[in-house]
């Protein structure tokens, strides 16, 4: 008899820490994810561009996985110093992001030394004075993995389902937990 | 919600690239080479030397008329690219005597001032090569191999 009535107090209590606490934790994380998704996408509606890194030739800063997000720029405002995401002619074109070590003007060329920063050989390339490079403005390590794996049949199925299931399971325990609504035609309890 | 889109905003901003991590400066080498006519001690490389912005260095080569007639001679540095052009400064001195003082892209032209040698005559030419600060801060000029070649022009008394 005693110990049950000391378990409904505890039991009280845990319930009233324990839930905001979850209840806090959960939409933290929902905030989190939401801003990560606008940091990784948003900018595009703005014309910047993100996109995943592959190679570790930008250790340790940027690594495998992580993405970059680039901000689109004249190649004349790019600085010593700049990351840049460019198209390599030295690569068939594909895509590169790596530090300038150097930049000079020739006519309407713009010409740039990149090299990666745990390379010891740069690449030299040169892009029209009025076409556009990508500034990397800012990176988010490891979302690369998460982007790839939700590529993936069972990614797209879980990313999809995971998150539905979460909102019914809360709809549906707000639906059991609401107190039922008084009925009109009953008569008041007696004392 | 607002307090972990926050958080990864701070994240985020802590995440940002820093431009900090080129070192500003260059390696430069200097090649020179014999004629028919000049003989170059040493020849070949006569300097190999990583600089920084407002650093110098010197490099010291003997030059002799090997022909049989005096011969004045001019010189240059024609690079491939020009991207070093206004960033590497050069003085030529013989015996004392300025040969060039400028910039690279000056030296592009045969220097105006030439060096006169009677036949077997010998000459050392010092050649001062420094990086400018007027490099932009940060910036890495690609590794400068230059030849400096020689004209040998008879040279009437």
């Amino acid at each position: 008899m005693g110990a049950l009535s000391l378990a409904r107090p505890v039991r009280a209590v845990r319930l009233a820490v324990l839930r905001p606490l979850g209840s806090f934790t959960l939409w933290a994380a929902v905030g989190a994810a939401v801003a990560l998704a606008v940091a990784a996408a948003g900018p595009r509606l703005l014309g910047w561009q993100s996109m995943t890194v592959l190679t570790g030739s930008m250790r340790p800063l940027l690594r495998p996985g992580d993405v970059v997000v680039d901000r689109m720029i004249a190649p004349a405002s790019a600085r010593p110093g700049d990351i840049v995401t460019f198209h390599d002619p030295g690569r068939g074109g594909k895509l590169v992001t790596h530090r300038v070590r150097f930049i000079s003007r020739r006519g309407a060329m713009i010409d740039v030394v990149t090299r990666g920063d745990a390379n010891s050989v740069g690449e030299r390339w040169s892009v029209p004075a009025d076409g556009r490079i990508g500034r990397v403005e800012y990176r988010i390590p490891h979302l690369g993995y998460l982007g790839q794996w939700v590529g993936t049949p069972l990614g797209r199925l879980l990313a999809i389902v995971l998150p539905a299931l979460a909102l019914a399971i809360i709809e549906l325990r707000a639906v059991w937990r609401s107190p039922p609504a008084p009925d009109p035609g009953a008569e008041p309890a007696a004392p | 919600m607002l307090l972990g889109a926050a958080a990864v905003v701070a994240v985020l901003a802590s995440w940002a690239p820093s431009g900090a991590q080129s070192v500003a400066g260059t390696t430069v080498s200097l090649t020179m080479n014999r004629t028919a006519t000049l003989e170059i001690t040493p020849t070949g490389q006569i300097l190999a030397t990583s600089l920084q912005p407002a650093a110098a260095r010197t490099a010291q080569v003997g030059l002799r008329n090997i022909g049989e007639r005096p011969s004045q001679v001019r010189l240059r540095i024609e690079p491939v690219t020009g991207e070093a052009d206004p960033y590497l400064g050069f003085e030529i001195r013989t015996d004392g005597r300025r040969v060039f003082r400028g910039p690279l892209g000056a030296l592009r032209s045969w220097t105006g001032t030439a060096i006169h040698l009677r036949s077997g005559q010998a000459v050392r030419l010092t050649i001062r090569v420094a990086l400018l600060d007027t490099l932009p801060a940060a910036a890495e000029l690609p590794e400068q191999a230059l030849t400096i070649d020689t004209l040998e022009q008879p040279w009437a008394r």
